[in-house]
């Protein structure tokens, strides 16, 4: 098992006029070479914070304090703007969530895949033309030479999405990191692309980072999955564990969330995600938490290791179970 | 049929048609676009009718139209045994009084200038239902069917988050005291743990005050796990209806079967064949010949682009309209 990426203690905060807000604010885990790592939790969790920090891409306010980012055994956070440009595209890409806003509007789908291709790869126009349509093909655009000349405004939130992923492939990369890849688009077209990814993970081996709310998403796509909370991740594992012996009272509340079939009651989670400014002390999610005890709020939990490869952040997480 | 459809029926909807002119261009000729092309449905008293579908398959066109906060352009709407379709303004208004809407995005939906007290109380005093005096008396009540508490009243809608603002459309629609309600994509717009919370309220609600629901939603689990009845619409029409769990557990329609085959199941542990429809979701100003769902249909054979399929009732209400399984 050799890992492609290792996060490690990584705080990125947001500088606002009202002070930094950390959004990241230690977060570790491994991703194994040729798996499928799986982000789940809900808005402001910092799930697509990890992913624009790992591409080095957020936004001016925001900054990668500290902490390490070791892709192939080299720190991507000390490494110099032209050395992350050969990086990104290249070895690592990503997938966007608004597949038609995440285009460039002003270029034709054909001319933007060919442009990552002459970026990254020793290649000329024609034959960078010709992997084009092969790409689009690849991902199942039909009739990918006319596409190719299309504008993203002419295609469909599904066709925008698959000439992104055609664009993300483009030069082979070893890890795609896919943001709500399938949260613009319909059910029966979230169905096409999911089974694309597939595909592509089974056909070429690439390893991804799949970051979603839906936890049916994670179910069917991850082979490892984190579980992220104010920043931090509260349960890691395999997907299979996770599903069948949650130990932290977040995740169990966002299963039990779920409507599964008729009738009984649904048992929500009390209260909302506190504002990063009102976080409380000791445990973040006391304030909701079902199974909260004085000792929670003290001083924050730290992420243990409750069973082999399952990582908890839970001070009762042995009692859950039973409760 | 239906055990629901007898002559109480809360609403009945027939032959509901909506269509919009959309020009490309300036210059273009106008095409028409059938969002709604000819639907039948009835709601029953405290019944809750899940209507699901892909975006632009009509169904919020469908539910805003039963309200005539869009103009039909064809059909018949029996509301409490009124013709909501030939009803004045005057009449309209005292219709309106016991069915309202809540809507999907709970950002966009509130007046942002408007107080919590203004937005539910409006309806009040719109309706005569109370006086200026009792007003606040009277929105406190009705925040607290909600969840929400008396210091909400003079705040703004910006001061709350997604899940109360949800709460306050709830409210406003709640507000006159409806019977039915329609709800259209309540959900949509909220976290999965804020879901289950909005989702348990109007429960609750549905349940105390024996309120009827059209469910509008693309969420398959959660229209199964509200709905009394399901209607499935596909390009402008209704391909199947019936009983909740006879559509979830046997689908007849192909497109009911792959929609529902689409879902991904929070259980690592199931495996099962999925169905991939191939294509896009279709733009209703291109409507296919025959069978609308033809060109994506994994089982189509002869008559499927041809002939439009009658409606069949195969098993006590469950209806579809389809060449191979009807």
């Amino acid at each position: 098992m050799e890992t492609l990426l290792s996060i490690q203690d990584l705080k990125t905060y947001f500088y606002t006029g009202d002070g930094p807000v950390k959004a990241i604010d230690g977060l570790s885990f491994d991703l194994i070479k040729g798996t499928v790592f799986g982000l789940v939790g809900e808005s402001g969790c910092g799930k697509s914070v990890t992913a624009l920090s790992i591409m080095r891409i957020l936004p001016p306010a925001g900054k990668a304090v500290s902490g390490r980012i070791f892709f192939k055994g080299e720190d991507l956070l000390s490494k110099t703007e032209p050395e992350m440009r050969r990086i990104r595209g290249a070895e690592i890409s990503m997938i966007f969530q608004e597949p038609i806003a995440s285009l460039n509007p002003l270029f034709t789908i054909g001319y933007q895949i060919e442009e990552a291709i002459l970026s990254h790869l020793k290649m000329g126009r024609r034959e960078a033309k010709k992997r084009v349509v092969e790409l689009l093909k690849a991902v199942g655009m039909p009739s990918p030479e006319i596409r190719a000349k299309d504008y993203p405004h002419q295609l469909s939130g599904g066709m925008c999405q698959r000439a992104m992923i055609a664009m993300a492939i483009a030069c082979e990369p070893s890890l795609i990191i896919a943001d709500e890849p399938t949260t613009a688009l319909d059910v029966t077209i979230q169905a096409q692309i999911l089974d694309l990814l597939r595909k592509i993970r089974e056909e070429s081996g690439t390893s991804m980072i799949m970051i979603t709310h839906d936890l049916g998403i994670i179910a069917e796509t991850a082979d490892s999955v984190a579980v992220m909370y104010t920043g931090r991740i509260v349960e890691s594992t395999d997907t299979k564990t996770i599903f069948r012996d949650p130990r932290h009272p977040y995740t169990r509340g966002l299963l039990d969330s779920l409507p599964r079939g008729r009738g009984e009651k649904l048992i929500a989670i009390p209260g909302m995600v506190p504002k990063p400014s009102e976080l409380p002390e000791g445990c973040k999610f006391s304030t909701r938490c079902r199974y909260v005890i004085e000792e929670c709020q003290r001083s924050e939990p730290v992420l243990r290791e409750f069973s082999s490869g399952h990582w908890v952040r839970c001070i009762r997480a042995e009692e859950i179970a039973k409760l | 049929m239906d055990r629901k459809q007898t002559n109480n029926d809360l609403l009945t909807v027939k032959g509901l048609t909506k269509y919009f002119e959309t020009r490309a261009g300036f210059l273009e000729k106008p095409t028409l676009v059938r969002a709604v092309d000819g639907v039948d449905l009835k709601v029953g008293h405290k019944d809750v009718l899940g209507l699901v579908g892909e975006s632009g398959c009509g169904k919020s066109t469908m539910g805003r139209s039963i309200l005539r906060l869009i103009e039909p352009t064809d059909g018949e709407i029996i509301f409490d045994s009124e013709d909501v379709m030939k009803a004045d303004s005057r009449k309209l208004r005292s219709l309106k009084r016991r069915m309202q809407i809540i809507f999907q995005d709970p950002f966009s939906s509130l007046n942002p200038r408007k107080r919590v007290i203004d937005t539910v109380g409006e309806p009040l005093i719109i309706h005569e239902i109370a006086k200026r005096r009792d007003l606040r008396d009277r929105v406190v009540s009705i925040l607290e069917k909600v969840g929400l508490s008396s210091d909400s009243l003079y705040r703004y809608p910006h001061e709350f988050s997604g899940g109360q603002r949800q709460r306050i459309g709830i409210a406003r629609a709640l507000a006159v005291e409806p019977v039915f309600i329609v709800a259209d994509e309540p959900l949509s717009a909220l976290d999965v743990s804020i879901q289950a919370q909005i989702i348990n309220l109007l429960q609750d609600l549905q349940r105390s005050l024996g309120i009827s629901f059209l469910f509008i939603s693309h969420d398959l689990k959660v229209v199964r796990y509200f709905s009394e009845r399901v209607a499935v619409m596909y390009l402008g029409i209704i391909v199947e209806t019936g009983l909740t769990e006879d559509i979830f557990t046997n689908p007849k329609h192909p497109y009911t079967e792959a929609l529902l085959s689409a879902i991904p199941i929070p259980d690592p542990s199931t495996k099962r064949k999925r169905i991939i429809l191939p294509g896009d979701v279709p733009n209703p100003s291109q409507i296919p010949s025959g069978c609308r769902f033809h060109p994506r249909c994994p089982y189509r054979f002869d008559p499927c682009d041809k002939f439009r399929p009658k409606t069949t009732d195969i098993k006590g209400g469950h209806l579809v309209e389809c060449h191979l399984r009807g």
